[in-house]
């Protein structure tokens, strides 16, 4: 059970700043969808924080720009807004694709992007999928009354196991990513059933090819679940970059980076499900259907994607 | 307690109330306003039995802090509709049979209502998508779709209306006949009180206290600074039991407080009886006690070695043996052309009943003990209850209140017993509700199983012998292991015809959690081995499956396992259904999935791979169909 | 696939119920007996046998509260007996109750009882002109003939205990007998099962409702299916680690099979009713039908539940190996 006394919900940055300022034992929250079942037996138990501040009204975190080259989204923007907002559905598939197999329809109405970053658990899905779209992070704290702001890269955010870059006051206050319109996306996670998935393997990945439609122009692979930081498979993205589509040219690429695996438990399965996913999301994000431009691959080049075996 | 005002629109009510400030939106709707239907299965976010709407979005109200929920609009299961005027989608789950316990209904009927209000033409794997953050422990779902389905399609005019009200029914009489379940409207509207929805005045709230050793002896239990937070009325112990301290479904050797020792991690020691279950929960926290660690057994082969005893009175660790023998399987083996050897395992099962064990107790105008719980055997409850409380039976009254689930896992009276001794020390009321984690871990499971099998069968598939040894884990206690040892030695074997039958059932006691009944046991774990295993038979004799059980399958005046000859055996007729309705393709099974082709019918269901809302059909299948 | 058999009724040891009905005002019916509805649908069938032994409709029936102090037991929710036991107790009950009704009626009519027949509201004389509504009927039988069409019933299954030594006996009176196929989808890449068909036939003697017992092979099918695949209640040293939702997993909307039923009805020749049961006997071929079929579909057979990807990747492993090895030599 989670007890705690006062429950506040600044208004604004300022307040918030102020806030931090006069209550002592506090704890940060956003959407409350991890908070509440880490409370329970087996985990913390029950645990009594005396304040509990709550950023979701903060105006300055209501953001939702849409840009032709990036998109800058505020941390409290729910897992559910990148499943049904339309544009994000038509330019950045990989995000609805995060959505869906993340959770539930329920818990993504209150989950927020922000809330699963600063978590930084291992098996978070959110990070992998933004490290894709090569996100940064902005910050805002206050320093002699002065509210500042700063951007960091979101690898350089994350720090470890459930440890990010954000010091004294600093909040996240917003996500800015690259707009892939024109890109193919793919999210898979393996686990023991298909909903409310806590995954041991998740891969995420978008490219792009040529106007051939028979090179990679530009692809970009991560993973997570499987190491206590998820992080992009760079040497394989730059072996798979201007070479050819083909069978070979895939194959030799999952192998490249199989050791990024540093999990306790279960080394051989994961490396296994890793090495097929990695395949997997390659051929998926190339063989995906590009609205904008309609004509991109030509029907011959798909059915030999198809027929690859794996 | 610290307070909070809230300001909010709940069914359409303006509320505008103080309240405890740690309230999660579930308990206010559930504590300050009644609104019972909405339920907590698991506190967690997994099961989905909280569904509320805020502001118009389907969320899990477990996990909303209260005073997010200000200044938006509520609605709740008990806004859809009411038992006399039912919604259309109430109305659909109402026509398919969709309600079983109807403990997870309130939070499919609106998850179901937030998938036809989003998504009118959603088709069979979009709903599926978009309900799968709520749980069904009894339904296996395909009621619960059907009634979506048939809803949408009445909604959108593609059905007659009319299909919502009929059922089938031969001419002449009702049995036979569809008749609609005649607890529906209760549960598909969230009416129905289950036993954690009851409140009674002046109620306390019981919380226990539970070991967190597998073996040890309670050296000291100091109550002194629990006994002094604010709001207790009582703490029981052992030394509260006024009459023989024993229960259980078949062995009664479960004391309803540990006694002098713990025996699995979870066991009950004390109980606090408190006026908010804040306040019991604090007492609780502030029970001392110092253990004794003793060596404990956790594997069952080695618990059989007794060097450990757990019921140190048994003087052994056996719990049951039961053995069938039949024939001489020795000659029969001798007889067989082949012979197969094999080992099985199954795992400890949880029953998963959405509804958490709740139960409420006091003392009538009569001086009778009431307990109101969901329990599987009230009848035998009541007995051991008279004999712990040592009262006359007639003064012992147990009323059950309606299930949400059992399986099984409500037939041990795990926690009714502490609830007499608060009810009768106090003269108050008092309930107790547990949370999941707290049922997960102390109530019994299914009794996980080893099973080493050697059967024998002549060229032509006859089995000349079989021969089959089954221990299972029993746990702390007795709970219901004699009979689930009987059961999966009686049937383990299969409906065949078995001259030479050699099987033991061993149930013992170790450390663990206390195994007990759960749907089928013992029936389950052997007959998993007998029917794998004669599979591998199908193989190595080239048979088709279906043919090597008609070869050995019972027919009417064969004797079965235990002698008794059968009147009729229906399993020929069976079998030959079976094989029609899958329109199974004959074969023996040597993994030929690859060319069969009795596969991919329209009595599957599409392969899932999520997306199914985002028109993603590209499908990428690494595997074998 | 996979065939298995299962008792009704309490194991090697007698099994009773006992029942009370009245035909009330208004030709409704009021029936007690000590029944635990789980959400199996019991209660409906026993609306549904009393309705039909009284010759009234199941929604006018009146099933009382479970309650050790105002109802006659009926021992418990399990072993698959409710249906066999209660079901045929209320059968026995409302058949005196229908008696004493009867009995009035005749008298009432000037006919013989046996020529009596009640149906869905309505009571009448075989080859005669005389019907009248069950309400009216109950009305003169109380008011004009002052008798109570009250009844009570109870029903015995014959079971014997085991010999001690070699397990010979009569446990049930009853059996029941069932097989399922299973069709399953494994992604050899992840070593996932998706289970996507079951077809299960299943006797249960005289299916009362034949809907309900559509329920119960349903989700006695999806709780194997959890069993098979998913679940798996751990311990360390004593100590749960699978202790939540979230650690311990059940099948969702998103995993189920699609399953197809078919009831066989072999009625049962000892009881009122000739129905046997369902409950347990759902679950029991499930778990082995899909191990079977898994095997069919990627030669690898699991004999350790749950069958996790893990286990399916390591078994798919250990095949690759043993064939690579075979092939060298």
């Amino acid at each position: 059970m989670l007890r705690y006394d006062n429950y506040f919900i600044p208004k604004n940055l300022a307040e918030y700043f102020d806030l931090l300022l006069e209550v002592k034992n506090y704890r940060i929250v956003a959407g409350c969808t991890d908070i509440l079942p880490w409370a329970r037996e087996g985990r913390a138990g029950d645990v009594h924080i005396e304040n509990i501040i709550d950023i979701t009204n903060i105006k300055e975190l209501d953001l939702f720009d849409i840009k032709k080259e990036k998109i800058t989204i505020s941390a409290t923007t729910t897992f559910q807004k990148l499943f049904t907002d339309p544009q994000i559905r038509k330019d950045i598939k990989i995000l609805p694709q995060v959505a869906v197999w993340f959770a539930d329809d329920q818990i993504r109405e209150q989950a927020t992007i922000g809330g699963n970053l600063v978590n930084a658990s291992p098996a978070g899905d959110g990070a992998p999928a933004f490290l894709t779209l090569n996100a940064s992070v902005i910050i805002n704290g206050r320093k002699d009354k002065q509210i500042y702001e700063r951007k960091v890269t979101l690898d350089k955010f994350i720090l470890g196991r459930n440890k990010v870059d954000l010091q004294g006051n600093e909040i996240l206050t917003a996500i800015e990513m690259d707009n892939t319109s024109g890109y193919g996306a793919s999210f898979e996670k393996v686990g023991h059933r298909r909903s409310l998935v806590i995954s041991t393997v998740c891969v995420s990945c978008v490219a792009k090819t040529d106007a051939s439609g028979k090179i990679f122009e530009d692809i970009r692979i991560a993973v997570a679940g499987v190491r206590e930081v998820p992080c992009r498979l760079s040497k394989t993205e730059l072996f798979l970059k201007g070479k050819n589509i083909n069978e070979d040219n895939i194959l030799a690429a999952s192998m490249l980076e199989l050791d990024v695996i540093n999990s306790r438990s279960r080394k051989e399965y994961r490396k296994e499900v890793l090495q097929n996913f990695i395949i997997r999301a390659i051929i998926k994000s190339v063989s995906e259907r590009i609205t904008i431009q309609e004509n991109y691959f030509d029907l011959t080049k798909e059915k030999q994607l198809e027929g690859l075996s794996v | 307690m610290y307070k909070l005002k809230i300001n909010l629109e709940v069914n359409g009510r303006k509320i505008n109330k103080e309240v405890n400030s740690h309230y999660r939106l579930l308990d206010f709707l559930r504590e300050d306003l009644d609104l019972t239907g909405s339920k907590e299965g698991c506190g967690a976010g997994e099961c989905g039995t909280c569904s509320v709407f805020v502001d118009g979005k389907l969320v899990k109200s477990c996990l909303m802090p209260v005073a997010k929920a200000s200044g938006k609009k509520i609605e709740t299961i008990e806004y859809q509709g009411t038992p006399d005027n039912l919604s259309t989608l109430q109305k659909a789950f109402y026509q398919t049979g969709a309600s079983q316990c109807g403990f997870c209904i309130p939070g499919m009927v609106m998850a179901a209502t937030s998938t036809l209000r989003n998504n009118p033409d959603a088709n069979i794997e979009e709903i599926k998508e978009e309900m799968g953050g709520n749980i069904c422990r009894c339904t296996g779902y395909q009621k619960i779709f059907d009634a979506v389905e048939l809803a949408r399609d009445v909604i959108s005019g593609k059905l007659d209306p009319k299909l919502l009200e009929q059922y089938s029914k031969p001419k002449d009489s009702y049995l036979g006949a569809n008749v609609k379940r005649i607890d529906a409207p209760s549960k598909v509207t969230g009416r129905l009180k289950y036993a954690a929805d009851m409140k009674m005045p002046n109620m306390l709230h019981m919380q226990v206290f539970r070991s967190t050793k597998p073996h040890a002896k309670i050296k000291k239990l100091d109550l002194t600074k629990a006994k002094q937070v604010p709001g207790v009325e009582t703490i029981v112990t052992c030394n509260d039991v006024p009459g023989i301290d024993n229960f259980g479904v078949f062995i009664e050797d479960q004391p309803v407080l540990a006694r002098d020792k713990v025996r699995y991690v979870g066991e009950a020691i004390a109980a606090v009886a408190a006026d908010t279950l804040e306040a019991a929960k604090e007492a609780i926290s502030k029970i001392e006690i110092e253990y004794e660690d003793l060596p404990a057994l956790f594997d069952s082969e080695e618990a059989l070695k007794d060097k450990i005893l757990i019921h140190e009175h048994y003087k052994t660790n056996l719990v049951k043996h039961i053995p069938i023998r039949k024939g001489n399987v020795e000659e029969g083996f001798a007889k067989a052309d082949l012979i197969v050897e094999e080992k099985f395992s199954t795992q400890a099962v949880e029953h998963a009943y959405l509804e958490p064990m709740a139960g409420v107790g006091y003392v009538d105008y009569d001086g009778t003990l009431v307990i109101i719980s969901p329990s599987q055997n009230i009848t035998h409850h009541r007995h051991m209850m008279a004999k712990i409380m040592n009262l006359p039976i007639h003064k012992v009254r147990f009323i059950m209140s309606p299930v949400g689930g059992g399986f099984g896992g409500k037939e041990d009276m795990i926690y009714q017993g502490m609830l007499a001794l608060c009810a009768m020390k106090t003269r108050l009321p008092v309930k107790y509700v547990m949370t999941r984690e707290e049922d997960i871990i102390s109530t019994a499971k299914r009794h996980p199983s080893r099973t080493n099998y050697k059967i024998g069968l002549t060229k032509e598939g006859k089995i000349t012998a079989v021969q089959i040894k089954m221990i299972a884990d029993g746990g702390a206690y007795g709970c219901s292991t004699e009979g689930v040892m009987r059961k999966a030695a009686i049937l383990g074997a299969g409906p065949y015809r078995i001259d030479n039958l050699q099987m033991d059932t061993i149930g013992v006691y170790t450390n663990n959690t206390p195994s007990g009944a759960f749907r089928s046991f013992g029936a389950l774990q052997t007959e998993f081995a007998t029917e794998s295993i004669l599979d591998i038979c199908a193989e190595k004799l080239n048979m088709d499956p279906f043919e090597l059980r008609r070869k050995n399958m019972f027919v009417a005046g064969d004797l079965t396992h235990t002698k008794q000859k059968l009147n009729s055996a229906s399993i020929g007729t069976v079998l030959n259904e079976l094989e029609t309705l899958a329109n199974w393709e004959k074969g023996a099974p040597n993994s030929r999935g690859q060319i069969r082709k009795d596969l991919n019918s329209n009595d599957n269901r599409d392969s899932c791979f999520l997306g199914a809302r985002l028109n993603d059909k590209l499908r990428l299948s690494g595997g074998i169909k | 696939m996979a065939a298995a058999w299962y008792g009704i009724a309490r194991t090697a040891a007698m099994d009773q119920a006992g029942a009370w009905a009245e035909i009330d005002d208004g030709g409704t019916a009021k029936v007690l007996t000590g029944v635990t509805e789980i959400g199996e649908g019991i209660l409906t069938v026993l609306a549904q046998v009393a309705a039909d032994e009284l010759g009234i409709k199941p929604e006018q029936v009146t099933i009382g509260d479970n309650d050790t102090s105002r109802s006659p037991e009926a021992a418990h929710a399990g072993a698959t007996r409710q249906t066999y036991m209660i079901g045929n107790a209320v059968a026995m009950a409302c058949r005196n109750a229908k008696d004493r009704l009867f009995s009035e009626i005749a008298k009432e009519w000037n006919v013989e009882k046996e020529i009596l027949q009640a149906h869905d509201g309505e009571i009448w004389a075989n080859g005669t002109n005389y019907k009248m509504p069950m309400s009216d009927a109950v009305k003169i039988c109380k008011k004009k003939y002052g008798v109570v069409p009250v009844g009570s019933g109870n029903y015995t299954s014959h079971h014997t205990g085991l010999d001690p030594v070699d397990g010979s006996g009569k446990p049930w009176q009853a059996y029941v007998f069932g097989g399922q196929v299973a069709e399953v989808e494994v992604d050899t890449a992840t070593g996932e099962v998706q289970i996507l068909g079951i077809w299960a036939c299943h006797d249960v003697g005289k299916a009362i409702n034949p809907k309900g017992v559509e329920g119960q092979i349903e989700g006695g099918v999806v709780q194997a299916v959890g069993q098979a695949l998913m679940e798996d209640y751990q311990q360390v040293e004593g100590h749960t680690t699978t202790g939540s939702f979230a650690k311990y997993i059940l099948p969702t909307s998103l995993d189920v099979p699609k399953v197809t039923s078919k009831i066989v009805e072999d009625l049962d020749p000892l009881s009122p009713l000739g129905a046997k049961g369902i409950g347990e006997p759902a679950m029991v071929p499930t778990a082995p039908a899909i191990m079977n079929a898994i095997y069919d579909a990627i030669g690898v057979r699991i004999q350790s539940l749950p069958a996790t990807p893990e286990k399916i990747l390591r078994a798919l492993g250990e095949k690759k190996r043993k064939s690579n090895e075979k092939s060298i030599n």
